[in-house]
């Protein structure tokens, strides 16, 4: 443990003292940050692209008022584009003919017929049944023990209205709303999509229903309102800096000690080549917090950005750090020479940073790059993020999490049996 | 009586095509100063490293310190009780003096005390100086203090003074005279004779990939390098022909011709001719030298940058 952490101590030392390696991994981030969150930031922000059907109207065939607000309520958490499908068209073959041939996924809310008035007899039914239980206490209610409050003919007269209210609770009984999101298999944002809508849906029913006394609705409130631009250029940026700060990190730090003989020096020492290893990663999972922690810092001091990074987001950058520090360490191993391997590394990051989504969304992209890009290890690491920072920890997390792990532990093997301890 | 420290026996090693160690066999006693001399490329890098654990040997038997090297488990023991710096020796370009000693000395279980390390090698000015901004003979001590974190009983360095103007070389040398006033065993290799000649007790000289000969350095001048060296420089080439056919011993080196003479009625007749020819300036005379045993064996001149010419 001692010689992990002097290597750890080692890497970091000299990183900070390497001024390109301190601007490009750092400073390089953060002003990519702002400039696209002033770039993009205004009201027309790219996001996620989202067809609306709705299909909730009255008999003026205008759409029910429950619905309208519904929708500002979506448009107005600046996480989607919304587009309107009228409620009489075909709604697949409407998107289609709205994106062109090249125009690559999309996906359709479907409103379903009575959504409002569905909501407003819940809402209806839910406060009866909170005036219900409050009669019921007040029948139970004692002046002190043995003595009620109310006589027995009161009691009785109660009891009658009560069941008038019974009859009317059984009329409006609470009906599900089902909303439908309609979205390609291939649209590996459709998951983000569906558990941002989720949780925009939840806190607009629980706004409506729940009578004010749910505490988790305020906090949800705010955090669905205040989706911006940032927040989705956030988890981008991290996930892209964290891979190119990794792979370039490790890639150069390999190359050059191993050609000037560094590697060579402290292979002579007890060090173990495992320690090494395990010493390289620990010191890029130590960078790629400190840039997750500075471009939030900047998020929340600059740009409004609210959001904490939780337990995914964390679980995240470990994972991303290690498998691209395995990637480091593979491309190292292959490539002796220090140019060449620094050129390959790059080769390797900058398409990868676009082809992920991690600058803009691949909505419109047309298929073949998404396929691309559902191949590419960086696109599960900043769909991760995005999860993390946007909706807190979805089951749908767990796919990108379980992948970026599980390609760690590959590139981590591969990486060391090409990191040589011995010489031929 | 001495004991042995290091022992190699049949030691052969052959990448690919190229056969860089040819069966050598020696030993090297504790306590002493042990010299690997050789031309760049003669296998004295390769037969290091092979004692050092680095490579593995195509065949042959090595001992260092009582472990048989082949065995990885020995190879951790003996990791702890040796110090070496390897040939071009570089540490980390950001890091300060120190805090290279640092790194190594984190890598071991026990280790000596740096800053009297640092007094020792005479690096306390530049303590906290990075070694970018080292001059070559001061990366080359902090080469040798990294070598000796760890106190070790036994101390590789692999041409410790090369390319160091002879100033900084005076400066090693001294140095690892005092390593051997310790008692430290020390086996260095070198393409300077006379490196080999005032620091070693023992010399092998290799010549590619094989020892030719190996002996105490005293033994191998008086056996081989005996009698005098007359050197001429800058001898025009007809001159230097007819010289040649006047004594068939001489060599011609560049513009230089050597002949090594054993009698002093040889020199009066060498310093007679050249005098009739006008080229008595010319005429040098060296002492018996690890040059001549090396010409005298090999047949070939090993210049100061290691070549063979
Ligand atoms: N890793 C290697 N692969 C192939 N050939 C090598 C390698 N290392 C050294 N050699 C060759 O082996 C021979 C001996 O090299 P080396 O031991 O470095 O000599 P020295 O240290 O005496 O200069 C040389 O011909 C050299 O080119
Ligand atoms: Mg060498």
């Amino acid at each position: 443990m001692r010689k992990v952490i002097a290597v750890v101590d080692l890497t970091l030392r000299s990183w900070f003292r390497i001024r390109s390696a301190v601007f490009f991994s750092i400073l390089f981030p953060i002003m990519l940050l702002l400039i696209f969150s002033t770039v993009f930031g205004g009201d027309n922000d790219p996001s996620f692209s989202l067809f609306v059907q709705n299909l909730d109207t009255e008999e003026d065939g205008e759409s029910s008022d429950m619905s309208k607000v519904f929708l500002e309520i979506l448009n107005s958490t600046d996480v989607f584009n919304i587009s309107e499908i009228p409620a009489d068209a075909d709604a697949n073959s409407f998107a289609k003919d709205e994106i062109g041939p090249l125009g690559g996924v999309y996906r359709i809310l479907i409103i379903p017929e009575g959504f409002g008035s569905n909501i407003v007899l819940g809402a209806v039914g839910n406060r009866i049944s909170v005036t219900q239980s409050t009669i019921q206490m007040l029948l139970q209610e004692e002046r002190s023990p043995g003595t009620p409050i109310l006589g027995q003919q009161e009691k009785e007269q109660i009891a009658a209205g009560g069941a008038v209210l019974d009859n009317v609770v059984g009329e409006v009984a609470l009906e599900k709303t089902h909303l439908v999101l309609v979205f390609d298999p291939s649209d590996t944002s459709g998951q983000v999509v569906y558990s941002i809508l989720l949780s925009v849906t939840d806190s607009f029913s629980n706004g409506l229903i729940g009578v004010g006394e749910s505490i988790s609705f305020d906090r949800e409130s705010i955090s669905q309102d205040t989706f911006s631009a940032v927040d989705y250029y956030l988890p981008g940026l991290i996930g892209a800096f964290v891979m190119s700060t990794t792979v370039i990190g490790i890639t150069s730090q390999n190359t050059e000690f191993r050609k000037r003989g560094i590697i060579k020096r402290l292979s002579l020492t007890p060090l173990s080549r495992s320690e090494w290893i395990i010493g390289s990663i620990l010191a890029q999972t130590v960078l790629a917090f400190i840039l997750t922690l500075m471009m939030f810092a900047v998020g929340w001091a600059v740009l409004g950005v609210t959001a904490v990074p939780n337990l995914l987001v964390v679980a995240m950058v470990i994972a991303g750090a290690i498998q691209f520090s395995g990637l480091g360490m593979l491309i190292a191993g292959l490539i002796k020479d220090i140019e060449s391997a620094n050129a390959a590394s790059n080769a390797i990051v900058l398409p990868m940073m676009f082809l992920s989504g991690a600058f803009f969304p691949l909505d419109s992209a047309p298929e073949f790059i998404r396929i691309i890009s559902s191949l590419l290890p960086l696109k599960y690491l900043i769909d991760g993020l995005r999860f993390g920072l946007i909706s807190g920890f979805p089951e749908g997390a767990i796919i990108s999490l379980a992948i970026t792990f599980g390609l760690a532990v590959v590139f981590v093997i591969i990486g060391s049996i090409t990191t040589k301890w011995q010489e031929a | 009586m001495s004991s042995v420290a290091v022992k190699v026996e049949g030691l052969v090693k052959i990448y690919g095509a190229i056969q860089a160690v040819n069966n050598i066999s020696f030993e090297i006693n504790e306590g002493e100063i042990f010299a690997l001399l050789g031309p760049n490329g003669a296998g004295k890098t390769t037969t290091l490293e092979i004692l050092q654990s680095l490579r593995k040997a195509t065949k042959g038997s090595v001992c260092v310190l009582g472990y048989d090297v082949s065995n990885n488990k020995n190879v951790r023991k003996l990791k702890k009780e040796f110090g070496v710096l390897p040939q071009d020796f570089n540490a980390i370009d950001k890091l300060t003096v120190k805090e290279n000693l640092s790194v190594i000395a984190k890598m071991y279980d026990k280790h000596v005390n740096l800053d009297k390390l640092i007094l020792t090698l005479d690096l306390e000015d530049k303590a906290n100086s990075k070694f970018e901004d080292l001059s070559g003979g001061l990366k080359q001590r902090l080469g040798i203090a990294g070598a000796l974190v760890n106190d070790p009983k036994m101390i590789f360095l692999d041409e410790p003074t090369t390319g160091l103007d002879p100033r900084a070389r005076r400066d090693v040398w001294r140095v690892i005279e005092d390593l051997k006033k310790e008692g430290k065993t020390i086996f260095l290799t070198t393409h300077y004779m006379d490196e080999a000649e005032i620091l070693a007790d023992r010399v092998a000289i290799i010549h590619k990939g094989k020892i030719v000969a190996i002996g105490e350095t005293k033994t191998l001048l008086e056996k081989n390098g005996g009698g005098r060296t007359v050197i001429l420089e800058d001898i025009p080439e007809s001159i230097a022909k007819e010289i040649k056919n006047r004594f068939p011993k001489a060599t011609i080196v560049g513009t230089d011709v050597r002949i090594q003479i054993l009698k002093l009625k040889e020199v009066n007749e060498m310093i007679s001719y050249l005098t009739k020819k006008g080229l008595e300036q010319s005429l040098q005379i060296t002492r018996p030298s690890l040059e001549n045993v090396f010409l005298e064996l090999t047949g070939v001149h090993l210049t100061e940058e290691g070549e063979l010419a």
